[in-house]
């Protein structure tokens, strides 16, 4: 009754939404999939109340079994388990014990794991990192029922390419993470800066919003450039800034494809050197914008040490667990953004494959998705969903959902590379290395040289796996 | 007169400069335990305070119920113990036999002991996870305690006892006494071992208690982690604060911490008289 | 091939068995009987696996990838103009000589104190300065990591005190380093400085009376008679302490642990090298050599301490 009622709704926002979020082809996503999918979901019997919808499995298998879901994300863990209650108390002989670590912990985990055949039965990152492993077979291809409900239109179509690797589903997606910037809207208007949307403003506002104490240390960052930590961070956001130097119809990213499909390092250009040299100068050259020594990212951010940043959007979640006063906005960086996707993959040596997709499925459904976003903060991956309440009450969350296909043109995501990991972890070590390096003020010939010893490095491990083209 | 007052008194400056030093050395020890027993809103107290202002245990109740430490421990009171069990047999039997038998090869086999006694586990530990791994015994127990069963040092170190505390007499006597070979190494070559054995026991609980490169390659169910490296993967979770996380760490040290305390000479007497750590 | 020559030497034994004298060959058959376990399980788990990481290294080996192919010397060659491996080597260099440096000199100091003017504070100092040893480094590292706080450490409170800014201990680049090498000293400093007192202890005081007799001073006496002696024993700290300090790794992983941003990849270390190659980016093989370089460094290690015991000291 009071579900019915839902449902109808959600088919309606699910038009809606759709047809905006798709707006890149002109017709609106086939059949209502909220509607087809959303009764089997809530686990009415073994999805018979879906008939012919094609995009639900055959249901758990029978007699006990015993589930396992690892995930680098803690912030998921709350909305995974509540998942597994859910489907524990629908499917009573499927209990599921679920893992979380941060990512990088995680990382190392699957890299032994998974060759070892000793992983968890679900298993979830971007298909970027799971490349090699699904060229030795390690990860289980996507059940056609599966594969039938991924391509239906419930995701769009950048995130149903993230999962696609040589022409097969391999991965079904979970949540997507779209990059904005951060602003204190405080510390702003007391500058009387207007949230930036080019890069020139961005460079203007940086120094201006940028604090110092007594003895002349930045007591507080105009922009928090992310300086080290994990490898992929460090790369991404170098990455980012790299990627507002071109068009969203010729975007400049880490690697450049040719036409036979091969790639080569895209970044010791002119557009490297100035987000190289922007780095090098903000946190060497007086006056300081930013400085190794003070806090970064989130948690500085939500200590007000801090008054911009670039960010996924968990920080949303993060921010209304931890400085719920915090009086902050989210912008779309200048040009476009890095579009990833986080997706849900079975182990080719889960004893469990049946169920673990069927839980994955049951993951899909509206109420989980909607968990992910309220709990997680990250942006749930169907588009099937009701976003307006998300936006009145916190009206950054407008900066992750990006409707412009002009925008959209230019998404980029992790390469679907087997040594993309390395590729991204060896730069992420030298730039942690080069950003600090005094002698790169305001030389940009030095900058020019560094990158290109960079991606020499690059280029010899494309070449290595045979991926290497100018 | 004057210049042995002098003296004194500079015996006593350094006496205390001594105390002092030592004090630092175990302020990182009492900083976890009085960073644990504090509330969280307190650790952005600066300066730092010596000591919480309000005492509390909820630190400890909240690491408990947000991670297994439970079954850490547990994990790491097998591990250690079986691993402890295996050393000491492995190594008292092999260096009783390297010592009293003399059989071709035994100068080789004891040069190939002492040399590879040196080598750190962190240069072979590559070819040992192979090894594991077709085995089947990734993410187990005994995979995990596979490589500990072994200690080449232990072997040499027994040896070396044998030879110095264990008389070919006693042996000869006591096998005309009818005592099986067996027997002789249990009752009498191990009752002569004692301190020998229990400074090795000490060495070897001490070892896998605070292994870490090895449970983080092994392992990846966090029920099967000892407590070592399931506290740092504590420590890598998003939501937790420092004073749980300290109270996490306390645990986890605690029980060297205690033994030693506990039997601070036997242990420092197995650290001289074996010589390792 | 090592364990293969055990191999025959166990297979002569058993062939020389007849001639052993009856009334032993009882004691001979259960000492055969129970070394062959032993020493299967010691080939199985040190000598094959080190011999096994030479041969590893002259492969392209990777953990997701059946295909292994024979690549010579070009892993050993491409390592050494590989800037990660260059960095990590420098910087577990720098940490070893660091560590080993600064805790045998601290220990020397605290041991010669103890045994010569310590009077009744010696065992307090023993177990204050043994505790670290005992504490695992994990749990040891945290705390370390929460004394080394940029904003809210203890360490920059202190110098806080004498109007000396506050330190970026864990995340600038060359303090990182200084803050590995630290946490490293005071792990190692109490098991040195035991080794070192029971050296100096053994020293029979007759030497010293004969000494102070003859008028020597206090300085003298240590500089003629204690240090000569203690040689030997210096040797064996300096070469355990520094072969431990090459392998430094949880330190640098607790410290580079933090969820966001922070202590990131700031100190590269040769283990945490070879763990990246081999686990991470699928090259056992590369990582195997990174392995075997170490070993090197630790054999040449191993050759000083030989060379320079096996010399008679005056």
């Amino acid at each position: 009754m009071l579900y019915s009622k839902r449902l109808v709704t959600l088919v309606a926002v699910s038009f809606l939404v759709g047809a905006c979020g798709s707006s890149a082809t002109p017709t609106p996503p086939t059949p209502p999939p909220a509607a087809s999918t959303a009764p089997s979901s809530s686990g009415a019997a073994g999805g018979s109340s879906s008939p012919g919808a094609g995009d639900t499995g055959p249901g758990p298998e029978s007699g006990t079994v015993a589930l396992t879901l690892s995930s680098g994300y803690s912030e998921m863990d709350p909305v995974y388990k509540k998942a597994a209650d859910a489907y524990h108390a629908l499917h009573p002989n499927v209990t599921i014990t679920v893992s979380s670590t941060d990512l990088r912990s995680y990382e190392t985990k699957l890299t032994i794991a998974l060759p070892t055949k000793t992983s968890t039965d679900i298993v979830e990152h971007s298909l970027a990192f799971l490349t090699p492993f699904v060229d030795q077979s390690l990860l289980a291809p996507v059940p056609p029922w599966m594969q039938t409900f991924v391509t239906s239109g419930v995701f769009d179509k950048f995130v149903q390419a993230h999962v696609t690797y040589k022409g097969q589903v391999w991965g079904v997606p979970e949540f997507v993470s779209a990059v904005a910037l951060y602003y204190n809207k405080d510390y702003l208007s007391a500058a009387g800066v207007q949230p930036p949307t080019t890069m020139a403003q961005i460079m203007a506002a940086a120094p201006l919003l940028t604090k110092y104490d007594a003895s002349g240390a930045v007591s507080r960052s105009g922009l928090s450039l992310r300086l080290s930590g994990q490898g992929s961070g460090v790369a991404e956001k170098f990455w980012l800034w790299l990627m507002q130097y071109g068009t969203p119809q010729a975007p400049i990213g880490l690697l450049a494809q040719n036409s036979a499909g091969k790639f080569s390092a895209s970044y010791a250009n002119d557009s490297g050197v100035k987000v190289l040299e922007m780095y090098v100068n903000m946190i060497n050259k007086q006056p300081l914008v930013d400085d190794t020594k003070i806090g970064s990212d989130t948690k500085a951010f939500e200590q007000g040490l801090t008054a911009m940043f670039m960010r996924e959007s968990n920080v949303i979640g993060d921010i209304a667990a931890n400085a719920p006063t915090l009086n902050y906005g989210a912008v779309q960086l200048p040009t476009t953004t890095l579009h990833s996707t986080e997706s849900f993959d079975v182990a080719a040596s889960s004893p469990h494959q049946q169920t673990a997709w069927d839980f994955i499925r049951f993951l899909m459904d509206l109420p989980q998705q909607q968990s992910i976003a309220t709990i997680s903060g990250w942006v749930p991956a169907r588009i099937d969903l009701d976003y307006s309440a998300l936006m009145a009450q916190q009206p950054a969350w407008g900066a992750m959902l990006v409707k412009d296909p002009n925008y959209q043109a230019g998404y980029q995501t992790d390469y679907l590379l087997p040594e993309w990991d390395e590729i991204e972890t060896k730069l992420a070590t030298h730039l942690v290395a080069t950003y600090t390096d005094k002698s790169l003020v305001d030389n940009p010939t030095g900058a020019l040289q560094r990158l290109q010893q960079f991606a020499d490095e690059t280029n010899t491990i494309l070449k290595a796996h045979n991926d290497f083209g100018q | 007169m004057i210049h042995r007052r002098r003296f004194s008194i500079i015996r006593l400056v350094i006496q205390v400069a001594l105390v002092a030093l030592g004090l630092v050395m175990v302020f990182p020890l009492f900083w976890l335990i009085s960073t644990s027993l504090r509330p969280a809103p307190e650790l952005l107290e600066s300066p730092p305070q010596l000591l919480p202002q309000h005492w509390t245990l909820d630190n400890y109740a909240n690491a408990f119920a947000a991670a297994p430490f439970g079954t850490w421990l547990l994990n790491s009171l097998i591990f250690a113990t079986i691993s402890t069990l295996f050393i000491l047999l492995t190594s008292l039997v092999g260096g009783y036999i390297l010592a009293k038998f003399k059989f071709p090869g035994n100068n080789f086999l004891f040069i190939l002991i002492l040399a590879t006694a040196i080598v750190p586990f962190e240069i072979y530990m590559l070819p040992v996870f192979l090894e594991v791994q077709v085995l089947s015994l990734i993410n187990t127990l005994p995979g995990l305690i596979l490589p500990y069963v072994i200690l080449s040092y232990g072997i040499f170190f027994m040896r070396q006892n044998v030879i110095a505390s264990v008389p070919d007499e006693l042996l000869d006597a006591a096998r005309i006494d009818g005592l099986s070979e067996t027997g002789i190494m249990i009752r009498l070559v191990s009752r002569l071992l004692a301190p020998a054995i229990s400074a090795l026991a000490i060495f070897a609980y001490l070892q896998s208690w605070t292994a870490f490169i090895w449970p983080l390659l092994v392992l990846n169910d966090q029920n099967l982690f000892p407590v070592q490296l399931g506290l740092a993967q504590f420590n890598s979770s998003v939501s937790v604060n420092y004073a749980v996380l300290s109270a996490g760490a306390v645990v986890a040290m605690a029980p060297t911490v205690i033994a030693f305390l506990i039997l601070r000479r036997r242990i420092i007497e197995g650290v001289t008289l074996t010589g390792f750590r | 091939m090592a364990s293969g020559t055990i191999g025959r030497g166990l297979h002569r034994v058993r062939s020389a068995l007849p001639s052993v004298p009856p009334q032993r060959r009882r004691a001979y058959l259960f000492a055969y009987g129970f070394l062959a376990p032993i020493v299967a399980l010691f080939a199985f788990l040190r000598i094959f696996p080190i011999v096994y990481t030479v041969i590893l290294g002259f492969f392209n080996w990777s953990l997701v990838n059946p295909d292994h192919t024979f690549v010579g010397l070009d892993n050993f060659i491409n390592l050494l103009s590989d800037p990660n491996f260059q960095t990590a080597f420098l910087n577990t260099t720098i940490i070893a000589l660091g560590t080993t440096i600064l805790s045998i000199g601290l220990a020397f100091f605290v041991a010669a104190v103890v045994a010569y003017g310590g009077g009744k504070i010696g065992g307090l100092i023993e177990i204050l300065f043994f505790l670290p040893v005992v504490t695992p480094l994990v749990p040891a590292t945290l705390g370390w990591r929460s004394i080394l706080d940029y904003q809210h450490g203890v360490l920059n409170a202190i110098f806080g005190l004498f109007g000396i800014p506050n330190q970026a201990w864990t995340t600038d680049p060359t303090l990182a380093i200084v803050s590995v090498i630290m946490i490293s000293v005071w792990a190692q400093v109490g098991y040195n400085m035991i080794i070192l007192l029971v050296g100096m202890r053994s020293i029979p005081r007759l030497y010293y009376e004969a000494a102070a007799v003859d008028g020597a001073s206090t300085w003298r006496q240590f500089r003629h008679i204690t240090f000569p002696l203690m040689v030997p024993i210096l040797l064996f700290v300096t070469v355990i302490t520094t072969i431990q300090a090459y392998n430094v790794f949880t330190q640098v992983f607790v410290l580079a642990s933090d969820v966001q941003g922070a202590p990131g990849y700031l100190v590269p270390v040769l283990v945490y090298d070879i763990f990246q190659n081999g686990f991470r980016y699928f090259n056992f093989g590369y990582a195997a050599a990174e392995a075997v370089y170490l070993f090197l460094v630790v054999i040449v290690l191993m050759l000083i301490q030989f060379r320079l015991f096996n010399r008679p000291t005056d």
